[in-house]
């Protein structure tokens, strides 16, 4: 079941991208007539050809988990996280038509190599496999994200950056509470693995016999010493 | 005061030995804790769905199970099935620990299947499968025994530890108020071929 958690999440994470096609459509028109620079450097052509593969590998990721995924609160959130990188891959694929920056048809091959191995999963371990992967690449992603928001040229591109870096961020938000849901969010602190103490006694058990004869033993081997002492006393008397 | 004879000396050691057994059944720290960082290379894992511990015997089924948000990690409800933590790594991933929990016991279904851990030792080896049919073998390097009342060491549950095998059940002594042992007991192991 989706959470009101979950739902809430969404509702904000599709305000952070309504937001940020607003803030690009408006940096579009405006780009021409503003104070930043309309050049690009090497960092924001890079930036641009990272987020499209970025933006590709998390639509397939998606599909492949709207799909497959056993957790309803998974496919839901899988199926806004195709829609939101579509929104957000317009606006690099408009940016890229700008500066004649070229653009990959697909993602890197790491990219491709990640998804391939989600996909030899099922179940439980294909939920928190795809959650655990899509948490690390939008980390990733983050880091490129501030890169560029920080040290890029153009303003657009900063911007379309800036934008992805809020829409990003939802994202891991969500899949923050996914992992929780999971199970998955932190190791566990403790383990109950006991309540009946039936393994205590049996292990008590199987020792007493064992300590039974050693304190036999132990009595023998004193009394005999006692006898001995006794019969060594009256001797020297 | 004269001091024991031959006789005395070992039947007071005797009594002591006796006493020890009796009294004394909680389990210490054995052999190695596996350190090592994982090699980054592609993963080609499945999740575990059976064990075998050492002294022969069958295969326990293992089954998915997460932590709950208090941070607990509870084994399965069946006594004698085992819990893959599916937060950690699966088996043949290439970094992380394989985490697998288990009972002792519990109060209405008796000794469970992690009960052997108790009597274990460095040097046995632990056989776990996989949902695809391939077999890991794990050799033990080392027992742990931390408190239960102080939260088990985040370093257990490593992500980018080279692959090692951790299983957790309960030791010490059985407190009948609270109905809980009094330690946690964590078996590592590393794979015998990787």
């Amino acid at each position: 079941m989706i959470s009101r958690r979950h739902a809430a999440t969404r509702l904000a994470t599709r305000a952070a991208v309504l937001a940020g096609v607003v803030a690009l459509a408006g940096v579009a028109l405006a780009a021409p007539a503003g104070a930043s620079s309309t050049s690009t450097s090497a960092a924001d052509e890079n930036w641009l050809v990272a987020a499209h593969q970025m933006n590709l590998a998390e639509m397939a990721a998606g599909r492949d988990a709207n799909r497959y995924a056993n957790d309803r609160s998974v496919r839901g959130f899988a199926e806004d996280l195709v829609t939101e990188h579509a929104a957000l891959d317009q606006k690099i694929i408009e940016l890229a038509k700008k500066y004649d920056v070229f653009l990959p048809k697909t993602p890197t091959a790491g990219q491709a190599k990640a998804l391939a191995a989600l996909q030899g999963k099922e179940g439980d371990a294909y939920d928190t496999a795809w959650v655990k992967a899509r948490t690390a690449s939008h980390r990733q992603a983050q880091t490129l994200n501030q890169r560029e928001v920080t040290a890029g040229e153009a303003g657009d591109v900063r911007t379309a950056a800036r934008d992805t870096r809020a829409v990003e961020q939802s994202h891991l938000k969500s899949l923050d509470e996914l992992a929780v849901d999971l199970g998955v969010s932190s190791p566990p602190a403790e383990v109950t693995g006991g309540t009946g103490g039936q393994a205590a006694a049996q292990l008590a058990a199987s020792r007493r016999l064992p300590a039974s004869i050693l304190a036999a033993l132990g009595l023998v081997l004193i009394g005999t010493e006692l006898v001995l002492a006794r019969r060594r006393r009256r001797a020297t008397q | 005061m004269r001091l024991p004879g031959g006789f005395g000396a070992a039947g007071t050691v005797c009594l002591i030995v006796a006493g020890m057994l009796v009294a004394h059944a909680q389990l210490g720290d054995t052999g190695d804790v596996p350190s090592g960082r994982a090699h980054a290379g592609p993963a080609d894992s499945t999740p575990p769905t059976g064990i075998r511990l050492p002294g022969g015997g069958d295969d326990v089924p293992v089954v998915s199970i997460g932590t709950a948000s208090s941070g607990t990690l509870e084994p399965p409800e069946e006594v004698r099935h085992v819990g893959w933590w599916r937060g950690g790594a699966a088996l043949g991933d290439t970094a992380g620990t394989v985490v697998l929990a288990g009972h002792v016991d519990a109060e209405r279904q008796g000794v469970g299947s992690f009960a052997a851990l108790w009597h274990v030792k460095p040097g046995q080896t632990v056989r776990v499968s996989g949902q695809d049919h391939r077999t890991v073998t794990y050799r033990i390097t080392g027992t742990r025994v931390y408190p239960r009342t102080a939260s088990l060491p985040a370093s257990i549950f490593a992500g980018d530890a080279a692959p090692r095998l951790a299983l957790i059940t309960c030791a010490g002594g059985f407190d009948r108020r609270t109905r809980h042992y009094t330690d946690t007991l964590v078996v590592y192991a590393v794979p015998t071929t990787t």
